[in-house]
């Protein structure tokens, strides 16, 4: 059974287990929270989130011309990513002009020109900053990643695909790796199935990543077993997270470059992740909390959603609590649960075992805890759907267990 | 080649289960010698974290021992470790290990033997399950 | 100016008599007449029915004895003289010449090596070896000090040695010194003087002195023993080898008239008879028979234990069985046992060893103690006391505990202990007391920033450690480790001169961290820590590694594999060791009141006590009246009348003016901590204590069996008490069933009291009418201790005993005749009746209980009674702090015991509620309010309400944890998803590092 079919089995199997968890929740005498809500102390002040907000960075004035010794060498690569991260780069409004003003761009995959052997020609360290997003998924992001390391001063690992190996990573969780995922790719899925059952019956065709033309020997990438993040391939100098990072954070990583381009001023020390407060997004979130405590797991869709109350008090699952801040709780705002591409705060290393940890314990201790059958207590915490998915959706990369494992089985 | 020796961490809370370890300690039951304890003070401090680190860093398996439903020193914290533990359980799952790799048990402070039963009996099922797959793998 | 109290004693009793008053800040003046304090238990290899191991329980003890600020330790001394009166009496005591200066020895043992004066034999070990002139009691004694015996020393006979001051290198011998006398003022004194070993020379027909394989149980639990002189290797006497047959001779001393015997029961012998042969068991293959008439397991959990004996461990048990003699075979020394079997045929066997029960008798020279303090003794020779004051002896301000009063065991003398503590502090504190100041600790050093520096020792316990884990490569091992500065091994890493190194080292070496690898932490690491205060080192800093009751005990057939563990374990505990933070706990104000639950005897009598050192008391009593279960009680005890009593006690309860008594009271909740209670009960204010006591009682077995209560010739022992008290009973044939509810497969355990019972009833009817046909039907007679006259006054007058089968069946009842098998004619007999009276037991009140145990978090045992923390040591008190239990809602129990049981629970009550503040632990969750944003996950994960989400002054929430209501569970910081929770002593960088430790094996 592949891991696909495996994947789909336990979604069905989830139905199924939802159903006793509702009736579960009809008998159960939920304890409840110390009646302290309404007292002040709960109620957020408007200062408060105010003041909890993290504001842009001041850039003060346009700064016209090139910098005092010159432009600056600017690449930009984006490796296993989107390209939402290059897009997001734009969110400078007129600073981009700075940006044009500051650096030369010697690459820039998705806007510009600019060729592997021009990189390669060049001096160690004649580029000043390296912004990359994305994953390492490929040889070919590999050895680019490798190569601008090698060329640049500085390293800006941009992106929750680049710090915490983001959707991309979630491929680790094939067991199978890169076979069972190309196959299913191009063997499984009903359009590649339909095409593959046309034109290929006998023979199923999966692209190779080497083919010897008349012209020479044509090589594609390699795809990699296991999806890494950029800091576990190359040394990383700043990080920037987020998906894709937010221009407040935008805003400091310029600030930061553009003091240094133009005044000298001293680069933040290495391994800084710019663009983060230090507590969680609710710290930035504008939504009332009533210190609820939950008996399932509800999706938006599923109920009218408060738009001033805590998504977590409402049983949607938010990882607000359990990510660093910075983004000022977008989506929050906007309705939707955070998903955790801001990554945990710096005191925690696993941003999906303490969402996961601080989920588990909203479910009330009940009256009957003390009766309870194992089962029952799976059946309660089945009401999270994918948890692997759930917890570890930008972080997987980044994870104490990286990647899924196959059990050989004993003697 | 010699048998599969698997390396176990044991979570025991100070005052069941560590105590019950004590107590197989006093009545001399022996037992293999694969575990290795940890003390909490409650099963519910065990952060799945720690589950996780354990089985990143080659653990062949883990065991949490908590007080019994209604015997919790804190009440209900072992209610709150069954909750977690359910859960990362299930993560687990979905990382492909076999779920028996994680156990949580009860072992009161008078229960020498049982914990020598668990534990033995723990020690004989990652016996038949095999080293770690994580380690198989070469990570 | 404030009186001390006096404890004459230092065995478990006198210790913790001692640590009572002390921590009541009562300076206590200890008095032991021999060389280290410990007592008996000291020198017992385990203790029944937990199988600890006695010296590991009692040493920590024994340490917070001698280094107890507030007690004064005088070991070999005597008390010569008491003058005055009670709350001024004037002590002579006599320091009697050591010849070795205790301050300046340190037990290197250089000069017990070199005295040439050898061949003496050694008390401690009862003569099984030998020791020197010059001598240290034992491993494990406190202090542990050099000695020298003048009786046999050469220098301070004949002038001509002097070889050990010669090699002593600290110059502390002194053959000059001599007696001395000073004198003492002391408010009042307790008597813990303990008991003596019956002389089993006396029982010429089981030949011991002759027969070499005939040994005393004392000398073979020091065979036993691990620290014993066999090391722990049970060996035939004669011929070293291994036994393959043991037998044990119960009441050997004990319950018989023949001359030099006593009539009494010793109380113990069937339990620690039994514990032997489990223990033997546990080291050798070998068949274990013990001979016995009734099997007395009427303690806690006791008959659970013997029935394990029996079933798991495959001991034969003899019931009825009194041995006539032994007889030793002159070339083998195999020994013949001739008994009666259970047909009543006399039969014999042959065994290799035969230990003798040997019964416990008053202390040596109790006669001139007891003139020395001014008591009367009773006809037995014990301390003469009151069914109702067990705990006073005849005058006034001299109070008993432990053996001295009557045989006991060890619980019974510690809550008794406890009790006289209470009841002698009650005449030291007075209006004009002034307690003690706290102790003194040097400076705690600065270690913040510092790199670490650990010390480490490896215990090797004996051989608990040592014969399995290979110490001393464990010890090199630890050399290796990261900010390991010194690693050394001990014998006894516990016992005082390796405390008083560790505090010398973390001076001298300057250590910042103290890693001890040995035993359990739960009962540990309290002395170590103390060790590393009086370093100068915040006792948080040191930290244990689990290598015997893990490790040594449970592998001790893997070596190789065992030493690797210990090696894992200790690299582990220093991995931890070196991120602990010093920690200061923070000051709880206490509510200087107390809160006794349930007004019977146990309830009133703690009350009383409490009232009597001058603080409030509120006693919270269910029913409408003050009395409890006693008022049921007739008869007329000792001919006390039991009612009388019980009213004169409510009437002193209810005109103490420190006593507030509601009545008809249900207590709701019990929220708080300790020192912080609130008592919520229907329909009153909340009441603020300090400490709470369960003296809730049980209640009579109410019988299905027999047709109770349709049948009026059935019934119970309390209607028959009533019926003979009130002169309307005239039954003629009479028979007693015992054990209705009790023994049985639903309610295992023995009831204690109903033997007892039905022997005074039946007495009674033979006394108002000797012609009544009295029978009782029985299991075990199991009338222990002083109670055993009521067995041979009933036999004497004409009862009839009945024995019939410990198993399940019950006699049968016609309705007209009992029909039972008598297990010693072999077949069934009917005995007509006209009133069947049913020896109910006590059943435990489960459901009342459970939802008190629930109020404070405290449980219940698997017989439905509270279970206190420590069956042992901490009799009263439960593993919540601040909430204790007596009397019958701990065990059934009769009167006296619970008397004496709820003044312990009231000393130890007494402990906490007489300061105006605690130190709380340390261990407690905190919020770093650099990274909490108030998400408030973690409050809901409190059960003690110690979370509350506050606003910062940033405007900002943020989760503050109340430390005082804080228990340090950790199941918040587990929660928290943002790292901003921590345990102190448990952050999860110290458990990261234990794990990582583990695996990582070459170190950080």
């Amino acid at each position: 059974m592949s891991f696909f079919d495996r994947f789909r089995k336990k979604n069905d199997a989830g139905t199924a287990k939802k159903e006793v968890a509702k009736d579960v929740k009809k008998d159960a005498k939920t304890k409840t929270a110390p009646a302290v809500s309404g007292g002040s102390c709960y109620t957020k002040t408007a200062e408060s989130i105010s003041t909890a907000q993290l504001p842009a960075a001041d850039l003060g004035e346009l700064l016209p011309g090139a910098p005092p010794n010159g432009k600056i060498n600017l690449a930009i690569y984006w490796a296993a990513a989107c390209g939402g991260c290059d897009v997001s780069l734009l969110d400078i409004n007129e600073r981009i002009l700075t940006v044009g003003d500051m650096a030369n761009i010697v690459m820039w995959p998705i806007a510009s020109d600019g060729k592997e052997h021009d990189i390669a020609a060049m001096e160690d360290g004649e580029i000043t900053v390296s912004i990359i997003s994305g994953a390492v998924r490929n040889t070919e992001n590999e050895h680019m990643v490798k190569l601008l390391r090698k060329k640049s001063k500085i390293v800006v690992c941009y992106g929750a695909c680049a710090c915490f190996g983001g959707s991309p990573a979630l491929a680790n969780l094939v067991p199978g790796g890169k076979n069972e995922i190309l196959d299913y790719v191009y063997k499984k899925i009903p359009s590649t199935a339909n095409f593959q059952a046309d034109y290929h019956k006998n023979s199923p065709v999966i692209p190779q990543t080497k083919y010897a033309a008349p012209e020479g020997e044509l090589v594609l990438p390699t795809l990699y077993d296991t999806v890494r993040t950029l800091d576990q391939v190359i040394d990383v100098d700043y990080f920037v997270p987020g998906c894709p990072p937010l221009q407040e954070s935008i805003s400091y990583m310029l600030k930061a470059v553009a003091d240094f381009a133009y005044g000298g001023v001293p680069l933040p020390p290495k391994g800084t992740t710019i663009g983060v407060v230090t507590r969680t997004l609710c710290e930035q979130c504008p939504r009332r909390k009533e210190y609820r405590r939950i008996t399932k797991i509800v999706e938006p869709h599923e109920i009218d959603v408060d738009p001033e109350l805590c998504l977590v008090d409402q049983g949607i699952l938010c990882l607000g609590p359990a990510t660093v801040g910075g983004c000022n709780a977008r989506c929050t705002r906007a309705g939707q649960p955070c998903r955790g591409c801001y990554g945990p705060t710096t005191a925690v290393q696993e941003q999906g075992a303490s969402a996961l940890t601080a989920i588990a314990s909203l479910f009330p201790v009940l009256d009957e805890d003390a009766t309870m059958e194992e089962d029952k207590v799976i059946d309660i915490m089945s009401t999270i759907k994918d948890p692997l998915g759930y917890f570890y959706a930008f972080t997987m990369g980044k994870s104490l267990i990286k990647k899924s494992v196959t059990e050989k089985g004993g003697k | 080649m010699s048998e599969f020796e698997p390396k176990i961490v044991a979570f025991c809370c100070n005052w069941c289960s560590y105590a019950g370890a004590d107590g197989a300690g006093v009545a001399r039951l022996q037992m293999p010698t694969n575990f290795r304890i940890i003390r909490t003070m409650c099963s519910a401090r065990v952060d799945p974290e720690f589950i996780l680190r354990s089985l990143a860093k080659g653990a062949d398996g883990v065991i949490i021992l908590g007080c019994h439903p209604a015997d919790c020193h804190y009440i209900g914290g072992n209610y709150r470790a069954r909750r977690r533990i359910a859960l990362i359980r299930l993560v687990l799952e979905q990382y492909g290990f076999d779920p028996k790799r994680l156990r949580l048990e009860w072992v009161s402070a008078s229960e020498g033997e049982k914990f020598q039963k668990t534990l033995t009996d723990f020690v004989n099922t990652i016996k038949e399950l095999g080293p770690t797959p994580l380690q198989q793998e070469g990570e | 100016m404030t009186k001390s109290a006096l404890v004459i004693g230092g065995g478990i009793a006198g210790i913790q008599a001692s640590l009572d008053l002390a921590d009541r800040d009562i300076h206590v003046y200890l008095v032991e007449k021999l060389p280290t304090i410990g007592g008996t238990m000291c020198r017992l290899d385990k203790t029944f029915p937990t199988n600890d191991c006695s010296a590991c329980i009692l040493s920590p003890k024994m340490a917070d004895c001698i280094g107890h600020p507030n007690i004064t330790t005088l070991t070999f001394h005597e008390v010569l003289k008491v003058e005055g009166k009670a709350g001024d009496f004037s002590v002579t005591v006599k320091k009697k010449a050591r010849y070795v200066d205790p301050k300046s020895c340190t037990a290197c043992g250089d000069c017990l090596s070199k005295c040439p004066s050898k061949g003496i034999p050694d008390e401690f070990e009862y003569g099984l070896t030998t020791r020197r002139a010059i001598y240290i009691p034992h491993a494990q004694a406190v202090p542990r000090v050099a000695i020298i015996d003048a009786a046999n020393c050469r220098m301070i006979q004949s002038g001509k040695c002097g070889v050990c001051a010669k090699v002593c290198g600290k110059s502390a011998i002194n053959y000059d010194d001599k007696d001395e006398e000073f004198k003492i003022e002391v408010g009042s004194i307790i008597a813990a003087p303990g008991f003596k070993v019956w002389n089993a020379e006396i029982a010429s027909e089981y030949g011991y002195g002759r027969f070499k394989n005939v040994v005393t149980a004392l000398e073979f639990e020091r065979m036993m023993c691990a620290s014993g002189p066999e090391r722990g290797h049970i060996a035939v006497p004669s011929s070293h080898e291994e036994p393959k047959k043991i037998a044990f001779i119960q009441c050997c001393g004990s319950r018989s008239d023949k001359p030099g015997w006593k009539k009494y029961c010793s109380s113990v012998c069937c339990m620690y008879a039994t514990k032997q042969a489990m223990i033997t068991k546990e080291h050798l293959d070998v068949q274990e028979d013990i001979f016995f008439m009734d099997i007395r397991s009427y303690g806690k959990e006791f008959e659970a234990y013997i029935e394990r004996g029996q079933k798991e461990y495959g001991i034969r048990m003899h019931r009825s069985a009194r041995v006539s003699n032994i007889e030793e075979d002159p070339v083998t020394k195999k020994l013949t046992v001739n008994f009666t079997n259970s047909d009543g045929d006399g039969t014999s066997e042959e065994y290799d060893i035969v230990v003798l029960s040997i019964g416990l008798n008053p202390p040596d020279g109790a006669e001139e103690f007891a003139e020395t303090l001014g008591i009367e003794l009773n006809d037995s020779g014990f301390c003469k006391t009151e069914v109702f004051s067990p705990l006073n002896t005849t005058r006034e301000g001299v109070f008993v505990t432990g053996a001295f009063a009557a045989p006991k065991d060890i619980p019974t003398s510690v809550a008794e202990a406890s009790g006289s503590a209470g009841k002698a502090g009650a005449y030291i504190v007075d209006d004009k007391f002034v307690p003690c100041a706290p102790k003194e600790y040097p400076p705690e050093k600065d270690v913040e920033g510092k790199e670490p520096r650990v010390g480490v020792w490896v215990c090797h316990c004996g051989i608990n450690i040592g014969s399995v884990v290979d110490v001393p490569e464990v010890t090199e091992y630890a050399k290796t480790l990261p900010h390991v500065v010194l690693s050394r091994q001990s014998q006894y890493a516990c016992a005082q001169d390796c405390l008083e190194e560790i505090s010398k080292a973390i001076r001298e070496e300057d250590l910042n961290r103290v890693v001890v690898a040995s035993c359990t932490p739960r009962t540990h690491e309290p002395l170590f820590r103390e060790a590393c205060r009086n370093g100068g080192l915040n006792k948080y800093l040191f930290n244990m590694a689990n290598i015997r009751d893990q490790c040594s005990w449970i592998h001790m057939h893997a070596h190789e594999a065992a030493t690797e563990k210990a090696r894992d374990l200790l690299r582990m505990a220093i991995a931890k060791a070196a991120l602990l933070e010093p920690l200061v706990g923070s000051e709880i104000s206490v509510t200087k009141s107390a809160a006794v639950i349930g007004g019977g005897v146990t309830g009133m009598t703690a009350a009383l006590d409490i009232a009597a050192q001058g603080i409030p008391v509120h006693i919270i009593e269910r029913n409408n009246e003050l009395g409890g279960f006693a008022l049921n009680f007739n008869h007329k005890e000792d001919g006390k009348d039991v009612v009388g009593f019980v009213k004169e006690l409510v009437s002193k309860v209810e005109n103490n003016k420190n006593i507030t008594v509601h009545k008809g009271v249900t207590v709701r909740d019990i929220p708080g901590f300790v020192g912080n209670f609130r008592v919520i009960a229907d329909g009153r204010a909340e009441i603020p204590v300090g400490a709470v006591l369960f003296a809730t009682g049980a209640a009579q077995y109410n019988p299905s069996e027999y047709n109770f209560g349709k049948d009026k010739k059935v019934m119970t022992t309390v209607q028959l008490e009533e019926a003979l008290a009130k002169g309307k009973f005239n039954g003629k044939n009479i028979a007693f069933v015992q054990c209705v509810g009790s023994r049985n497969s639903s309610v295992k355990y023995c009831s204690r009291v109903c033997c007892a019972g039905s022997l005074r009833n039946a007495i009674q009817i033979k006394m108002n009418d000797p012609t009544a046909n009295v029978t009782i039907i029985h299991k075990d007679i199991r009338t222990y201790g002083f109670r055993e006259e009521l067995y041979n006054k009933a036999s004497s007058l004409g009862v009839k005993f009945l024995r019939y089968c410990a198993d399940d069946a019950m006699p049968d009842f016609t309705g007209d005749v009992v029909k039972a098998h008598d297990t010693i004619l072999g077949r069934d007999v009917g005995i007509p009746v006209d009133t069947l009276v049913l020896a109910a037991g006590i059943s435990p009140l489960r459901e009342e209980k459970e939802e008190l145990a629930k109020m404070v978090k405290v449980p219940i045992s698997k017989d439905g009674f509270f279970f206190e923390a420590h069956q042992k040591l901490r009799p009263v008190d439960f593993a919540t702090e601040g909430v204790y239990v007596a009397g019958a809602a701990h065990w059934p129990k009769f009167m006296d015991e619970c008397i004496a049981q709820g003044s312990g629970a009231a000393a130890r009550m007494l402990t906490i509620i007489s300061k105006d503040k605690l130190i709380s632990e340390g261990i407690v969750a905190v919020s770093n309010p650099e990274l909490c944003d108030g998400c408030g996950i973690c409050e809901g994960c409190c059960d003690y309400n110690a979370i509350t989400i506050v606003t910062a002054e940033d405007g900002r929430l943020r989760s503050n944890v109340n430390p005082g209501l804080c228990k340090g569970c950790g199941s918040c910081v587990a929660s928290c998803p943002a790292g901003a929770m921590e345990q102190r002593g448990f952050r999860n960088k110290q458990i990261i590092a234990e794990i990582d430790a583990l695996f990582d094996k070459a170190g950080a």
